[in-house]
């Protein structure tokens, strides 16, 4: 979803004057952070399974740490808002983010004994067991949407955020024109 | 002192209001709380993402009216889902606004607060009326559904009034009739056409339909905005003058000749700026342009607001005072005569007299002039007396025979 936000973002920043040029011009602190955030995540998915519980956390905890850095961007309170529900609720799952198996069964019917048997990467079948269940993957995107897609209320905050920044830092070529008629 | 005792007491006055409210808001909470499913929380979340959105990007029409969809879709989430879903739809609402724009954290909770306790009302008497939580929209059901739209119209304009009359002092039945007007109840009943429109969609589409449904009246209203900016822009341009941001000549002589052809009792003041061509010559045009700016602002000042000031031509402006006298006219433009000649401006110590003045001449309708060019002409008589003689005075016009 976050390769959704930054896609739509571009496109919408664009189509509404906004230049590349100022994207490029953006310092944006410690970008060092998300990267090894996502090393860490897709090798411990795919090689280490038994230790997800303990590098999930560390992987967000980095990305936590990246939007707190830059914080003064626009909205990347935002963002840094999105990833810590997420990281929330994969904390209180055991480093795991509870979808919800209808939408699961709906999305991705061949994935559904396996993640019933709890080895679909970081994700668990949502139940009465798992906590802080509306903070979970129960958002279904589906068409007209360009594919399918579930997310949490922190992927959406998270996305959302994605989307403002890229508008706000690639402007647009809207200039403002005179106001109303003011007696005096 | 008695005054200021007023004001404080009308402010504790209001602050009791306000805090009712919340703790009523805070009570039907409390008490409509229930347990919410994941399916209820997505379109709870949705809902609050999009009336956000409006209540951020409401639709702007020429008139100055602003269409928000928050009624209507507060009645398909209220009509759908029932009560409790109203209450977090808006207690979210207020969140994401709130986090959005934290200056107007008040403004936004108390809006928001508004907008749940009249949908609280309005979904009671739906359901006595015989509606369903979570039914088909029915064409039987249409009692209930004009139930629901007459009370939330009729709970949003007691709260909001009785808040405004608090705080403006004012009586409580005047200010719900100024609320009532017939183009404002005639949007809302369209609006609520919309939210018969998004329920019937959410019961049919689901959210999807309610999502793209909004989008493109979001893009819509998007696109319009930018045009009745523009409408403005042009309708400003066409009455005023771009130098000076004062109303131009045009405008000028159609305010005063309707005001005459009405038979409107009115004053004109004229205005000559002095040796403005001195100042020009020794600082330039640019500079020239410069002073015109803060005269004309100077003059906007210190006139009533119901006057209407205008640039003539040249250094030239003119001033239409309605309803008054002569000799309350003639106060107002000694106060703006003063006010100029005593600022201190740019370049002044250039000046024949180290100052910047003004000249003014000054005649009334219908004691002196019986039409708009007679009274123009007389306050021109009025003020080429001053300029012939000490300038930096207001004349007001009389007959030479006298």
């Amino acid at each position: 979803m976050l390769v959704d936000s930054l896609v739509i973002g571009l496109l919408v920043a664009k189509l509404r004057g906004g230049s590349f040029e100022s994207l490029l011009q953006v310092s944006v602190k410690g970008i060092w952070w998300v990267i090894l955030s996502f090393v860490m995540q897709y090798t411990s998915i795919f090689f280490f399974p038994t230790w997800l519980p303990v590098i999930i956390p560390l992987s967000y905890a980095c990305l936590l740490w990246f939007g707190w850095l830059n914080r003064t961007q626009p909205a990347f309170l935002l963002v840094f808002a999105g990833l810590l529900l997420n990281v929330l609720v994969m904390v209180c799952n055991h480093g795991r983010m509870p979808v919800d198996v209808a939408v699961a069964s709906q999305m991705a019917p061949q994935d559904l004994p396996a993640l019933l048997a709890g080895e679909s990467g970081k994700h668990v079948a949502m139940s009465a067991h798992t906590h802080l269940n509306l903070l979970g993957d129960i958002f279904y995107l589906h068409a007209p949407y360009p594919h399918h897609t579930v997310l949490s209320l922190g992927d959406l905050l998270l996305s959302i955020g994605v989307f403002l920044f890229l508008q706000a830092v690639m402007g647009t070529r809207r200039t403002a024109v005179a106001g109303g008629v003011v007696h005096g | 002192m008695a005054d200021v005792h007023c004001a404080k007491v009308h402010r504790l006055y209001l602050k009791v209001y306000t805090y009712c409210c919340y703790a009523v808001f805070a009570l039907l909470f409390f008490l409509n709380r229930e347990m919410i499913s994941t399916h209820e929380w997505v379109v709870i979340v949705t809902m609050a993402g999009i009336t956000a959105l409006f209540e951020l990007r409401s639709i702007v029409l020429p008139s100055g009216e602003e269409l928000t969809m928050v009624t209507p879709l507060l009645f398909a989430t209220g009509v759908c889902y029932g009560n409790f879903a109203v209450f977090c739809t808006c207690a979210l609402m207020m969140l994401i606004l709130v986090s959005y724009r934290p200056k107007n954290v008040w403004i936004v909770l108390f809006n928001c607060t508004m907008y749940s306790l009249a949908a609280n009302c309005a979904l009671q008497v739906y359901q006595w009326t015989g509606g369903m939580i979570g039914g088909r929209l029915m064409l039987a059901n249409a009692l209930p559904y004009l139930s629901f739209a007459l009370v939330y119209f009729a709970a949003n304009v007691v709260l909001v009034s009785t808040y405004l009359a608090i705080r403006n002092q004012a009586g409580l039945l005047e200010t719900m009739r100024s609320l009532i007007d017939k183009q404002s109840v005639l949007i809302y009943f369209i609006m609520m056409g919309f939210g018969l429109m998004i329920t019937i969609l959410l019961q049919a589409e689901g959210l999807t339909g309610v999502v793209i449904f909004s989008l493109v009246l979001v893009a819509l209203g998007a696109s319009f905005r930018r045009y009745y900016e523009m409408y403005d822009h042009f309708r400003s341009l066409s009455v005023k003058d771009e130098l000076t941001g004062l109303y131009n000549h045009r405008y000028f002589q159609e305010t005063l000749q309707k005001m005459v052809m009405e038979q409107e009792r009115v004053s004109l003041l004229l205005l000559d700026l002095d040796h403005f061509k001195v100042y020009n010559d020794t600082f330039g045009h640019p500079q020239g342009d410069e002073l015109l700016r803060e005269i004309s602002k100077l003059l906007r000042s210190s006139i009533p607001a119901s006057a209407v000031a205008c640039r003539y031509g040249g250094e030239e402006f003119a001033v239409i005072l309605p309803a008054m006298t002569a000799q309350e006219a003639f106060v107002i433009a000694d106060q703006v005569r003063s006010c100029i000649a005593s600022h201190m401006f740019n370049g002044m110590e250039a000046m024949p007299r180290g100052c910047i003045t003004v000249s003014a001449g000054l005649s009334t309708y219908p004691e002196m002039a019986e039409n708009k060019e007679q009274l123009i002409l007389l306050a021109d008589q009025a003020l080429y007396q001053v300029k012939y003689s000490t300038r930096n005075r207001v004349q007001l016009y009389v007959p030479v025979m006298d």
